[in-house]
């Protein structure tokens, strides 16, 4: 192979990084192409390190709002979209929105109770036990990845504020739904967010940045101390404490942000989830390492944090799949796939073991390794299940796996691993031995 | 494939499941967003557009069979949002990229030779024509693969690879002093 085709090849290549064999032996012998492979590599670092841009943080707030005014959806049959190179008309849409509308408005009035407020939200929403709070682990989780490649305090204290939105329709949620106990929990959860992360994180603000980011937030915060208020009414005999605590906590952060209140304290005493696996020790594990994450701009200790939240994540897995549960195994080994791709491999990456002092070096090798023994222990679990827990095990480790970069090997549409129907599945990236 | 979470998610939005739609919304709308920002240089502009992506998304999600992955899916709606608003009311695309990324801190001097790279990339993002530009963020940001965003655009595999070659070379051409200037 000549310059003048490497360069092309390496131009059109998916993984710049990991070029066709050709290409790689033409690399290793020529230092100039290596210098245009590099030039490369460097522009789309660039590109991807630009910052996440600014967004209104209660854009997708209202979004979510609105959604609920939206009639469902078997009343809106629409065409799947098509990629096409021509403008469509909105108005068939805006037209079958507001006739479904008209239609779900008129059930709506006709079929609620008289004298009761209607709740068109809830009353066509399908109730599924664990539901609701399964999805606001996995919004959280999620939260966490944010803050786990973070690049600045606004990012951070985006993120918080989400995370505090979350847990505040949580506990109202809870006060309506039960378990009252969990109430408390969760707002405790929602105390720490506010005292202790979002208000930190606001103080580390640029002046310039600050003041307009503040007043959102404490826009968001006046509006969960209202909503908390809002739901003492309707609450279960014993929720009304947490409902409260919530509110005096959004108010007491609120006042601290604008300068009028000192730095507020959680009212309720602290809580350690324990390394349980269940739904509510996933949540307070997840709350409390995004409140390290917005503290910490070490890659190594960011993957860190992650390795904790992996480690409860295949408790969740062991336990849900000792039950039989497939179903939320596999959910539980999705999230565990995220995690390992998302927060773990790219944080050890970006540490520079080159530079690195011997106790740093030491450092990292101990990451890895608690990150490898997390997906070790499903395999080893695997092997010795009994039969009724083997296959959420497998689905479990399946949806892990699945969970590649575009760099690993076997990523993309219908490739799975050419190794993993007959042996234990491959090992997610981060897990994966560099060479 | 897509990733796990999506699936299941997906499959309770299908039924109706708000919830799960919520929490689809909540997993793409940053990444959404930071494309669509990319692609139309203005906060609002983007936002708008999210918004009307997911207003899409659910009022077609019973017509959704999977046959190119949701996130898939969801691109191509927002990609055709995108000609639809350059071709309406919202108007082309502007050339100069905004306002809130380098507005905010003014002082140190690390963080304004930060700025100024991302600038000078960010800018020749964003000269490049929409068609070799889309791609190119799909691939680099969004970590697709070739084959996954010519499912989005609805073209063979060899011409999203052309289109991401002449980002590429276009790019690299327009910042090579700044891209050569450490070393050298």
């Amino acid at each position: 192979m000549r310059c003048k085709e490497a360069y092309i090849c390496l131009l059109a290549a998916q993984h710049p990084r990991r070029p066709p064999a050709e290409l790689r032996e033409h690399l290793e012998r020529c230092a100039a192409c290596r210098k245009r492979q590099h030039r490369l590599l460097e522009l789309e670092a660039e590109i991807r390190a630009l910052p996440q841009p600014e967004e209104t943080l209660d854009a997708r707030l209202r979004f979510q709002e609105q959604l609920d005014q939206l009639p469902p959806l078997a009343v809106v049959p629409a065409p799947a979209p098509e990629a096409r190179p021509r403008r469509r008309s909105l108005w068939p849409f805006v037209g079958l929105t507001a006739c479904a509308m008209l239609v779900f408005g008129l059930a709506w009035v006709l079929s609620r109770p008289s004298g009761l407020p209607g709740t068109f939200a809830i009353a066509t929403r399908p109730r599924t036990p664990g539901g609701p709070a399964e999805a606001t682990v996995a919004r959280i989780l999620e939260k966490d990845l944010q803050l786990a490649a973070a690049a600045d305090s606004r990012q951070q204290l985006t993120a918080l504020n989400d995370i505090a939105a979350e847990l505040s329709v949580e506990v109202r949620r809870l006060s309506r739904e039960g378990p009252v106990e969990d109430v408390l929990l969760v707002g405790g959860l929602y105390e720490r967010v506010v005292c202790q992360g979002l208000v930190r994180r606001a103080q580390t603000l640029p002046a310039a940045e600050r003041e307009g980011l503040v007043a959102e937030l404490v826009k968001q915060l006046d509006r969960s101390a209202q909503e908390a208020d809002g739901a003492v009414a309707a609450a279960l005999p014993g929720a009304a404490d947490g409902l409260r605590n919530l509110a005096i906590a959004a108010r007491q952060a609120g006042g601290s942000l604008t300068g009028s209140a000192a730095p507020p304290e959680p009212r309720t005493p602290a809580w350690q989830p324990a390394q349980s696996g269940t739904l509510r020790d996933l949540l307070g594990t997840l709350v409390l390492q995004a409140l390290l994450l917005a503290e910490e701009n070490d890659p190594l200790r960011r993957a860190d944090h992650c390795n904790a939240v992996a480690e409860q994540l295949v408790q969740g897995i062991l336990l849900a799949s000792s039950g039989g549960d497939s179903a939320r195994a596999e959910h539980l080994g999705g999230l565990l796939g995220h995690v390992m791709e998302r927060g773990i491999a790219p944080n050890l990456e970006r540490i520079d073991l080159k530079n690195a002092d011997p106790p740093r070096r030491a450092e990292a090798e101990r990451v890895e390794q608690r990150t490898g023994q997390a997906v070790e222990v499903l395999q080893r679990n695997l092997e010795k299940a009994p039969p009724v827990a083997q296959p959420a095990l497998r689905k479990a480790l399946e949806a892990a796996a699945q969970e590649q970069g575009p760099g690993q090997p076997g990523k993309g549409k219908g490739k799975k691993d050419k190794g993993g129907k007959g042996g234990p599945p491959a090992l997610p990236p981060g897990l994966q031995k560099k060479g | 494939m897509q990733p796990f979470p999506e699936d299941q998610l997906v499959e309770q939005a299908r039924a109706g499941n708000r919830q799960a739609f919520a929490a689809l919304v909540d997993l793409y709308w940053p990444r959404l967003f930071r494309w669509l920002h990319g692609m139309t240089a203005s906060s609002h502009a983007a936002e708008d557009l999210t918004q009307d992506v997911f207003l899409k998304a659910w009022s077609s999600l019973a017509s959704f069979q999977g046959t190119i992955g949701f996130r898939a899916w969801l691109y191509r709606i927002a990609s055709n949002a995108l000609i639809d608003t350059r071709r309406g009311p919202r108007g082309a695309r502007t050339a100069a990229l905004p306002d809130s990324l380098t507005a905010h801190d003014p002082s140190p001097a690390a963080v304004a030779i930060g700025r100024e790279s991302q600038t000078l990339v960010r800018d020749a993002c964003a000269r490049l024509p929409a068609k070799l530009q889309g791609p190119l963020l799909l691939r680099t940001q969004e970590e697709m693969s070739f084959e996954e965003i010519a499912g989005i655009y609805g073209v063979t595999e060899e011409t999203i690879r052309w289109r991401v070659f002449k980002a590429r070379q276009q790019l690299l051409n327009e910042l090579k002093h700044y891209l050569d200037g450490p070393q050298s």
